[in-house]
């Protein structure tokens, strides 16, 4: 089959993965454009706010990285296994990485209800520049969007994946979308919680 | 589970991290001025991601046509996308309150 797509296909993959090469980059630009505006008006702003202290914002949202950075690990172990056909080894790997997924969306949910908690909406805040709260709202609940829809689609992967009807080309397309949701974490992390770090 | 790949994703990871450490400790110094500190932690975030897709999502070993295909207008696109933001100085200068 793979020695079939090769000689067929003029980029060697399959029609499933080119498709989800093509969503990633089309989502790219979406979230590209919320971040290159989350930067203009950041700039833009003379009273832009900076809410987050190292304790306990900036030390949760770093754990919040490390949950997607590990379960980025874990989903890279996965497709591995699955490469060798190890099936038990697919499975106990996606779970980890449904796990990793679920603490940072749990630990984000608590980080926003203490936003919204000390007044924060996307059209208002205390401290200053309205946008602050627009640019937090939209690009991080875009983003928790994607890792909540992220873990439903790892689950229904690793059911597939345990009865045998998930190919291993299956199981690295869900890889792709889990590490891209983990490569947008990386701009966002700095843009939004470490340039808003508030002075010690 | 052994073999190179796992040793290689767990390198990838501990770089990750690494990264993001010295990220923090940038934040946590204030070392650099604001506009200064974006375009530092941007440049350390873009590293990161090309860690990631070289590594994790194997775009390094894929075909050199679908690398072409994909990557260059994504950062053509992302390039006009900023043909904008000098208009921010500008703002900034004005002392106009977004």
């Amino acid at each position: 089959m793979t020695g079939e797509i090769e000689a067929t296909s003029p980029y060697g993959i399959g029609h499933k993965k080119l498709g989800m090469w093509l969503f990633l980059v089309s989502d790219s630009i979406t979230f590209g454009s919320l971040l290159i505006s989350c930067m203009y008006a950041r700039t833009a702003s003379r009273n832009w706010p900076t809410p987050f202290p190292m304790w306990p914002s900036i030390a949760f949202a770093t754990l919040m990285t490390f949950c997607l950075l590990t379960s980025s690990l874990t989903m890279a172990f996965a497709v591995d296994a699955s490469k060798r056909g190890d099936r038990a080894g697919v499975v106990r790997n996606i779970l980890f990485t449904m796990l990793g997924g679920i603490a940072f969306i749990v630990l984000h949910a608590r980080e926003w209800l203490h936003l919204i908690d000390e007044g924060v909406r996307p059209w208002h805040n205390p401290w200053g520049a309205p946008l602050f709260g627009a640019s937090f709202f939209g690009l991080t609940g875009l983003h928790m969007f994607h890792v909540f829809s992220g873990v439903i689609y790892l689950g229904i992967i690793a059911l597939g994946a345990r009865s045998g009807r998930r190919t291993h080309e299956d199981i690295e397309i869900c890889g792709l979308y889990w590490h891209f949701v983990d490569l947008v974490w990386m701009f966002i992390f700095p843009l939004i919680y470490l340039l808003s770090v508030a002075p010690q | 589970m052994t073999g190179s790949n796992t040793r290689t994703y767990s390198w990838i990871w501990i770089y990750l991290l690494g990264l993001t450490g010295i990220e923090l400790i940038l934040a946590y110094e204030h070392v650099f001025s604001p506009g200064g500190m974006m375009l530092v932690l941007m440049l350390l975030s873009v590293v990161k991601a090309a860690l990631i897709m070289n590594w994790f999502m194997h775009l390094g070993s894929e075909r050199l046509s679908l690398v072409l295909s994909l990557v260059p207008p994504l950062i053509l696109v992302l390039a006009l996308l900023f043909a904008f933001f000098p208009d921010a100085f500008r703002l900034f200068e004005l002392g106009i309150r977004p």
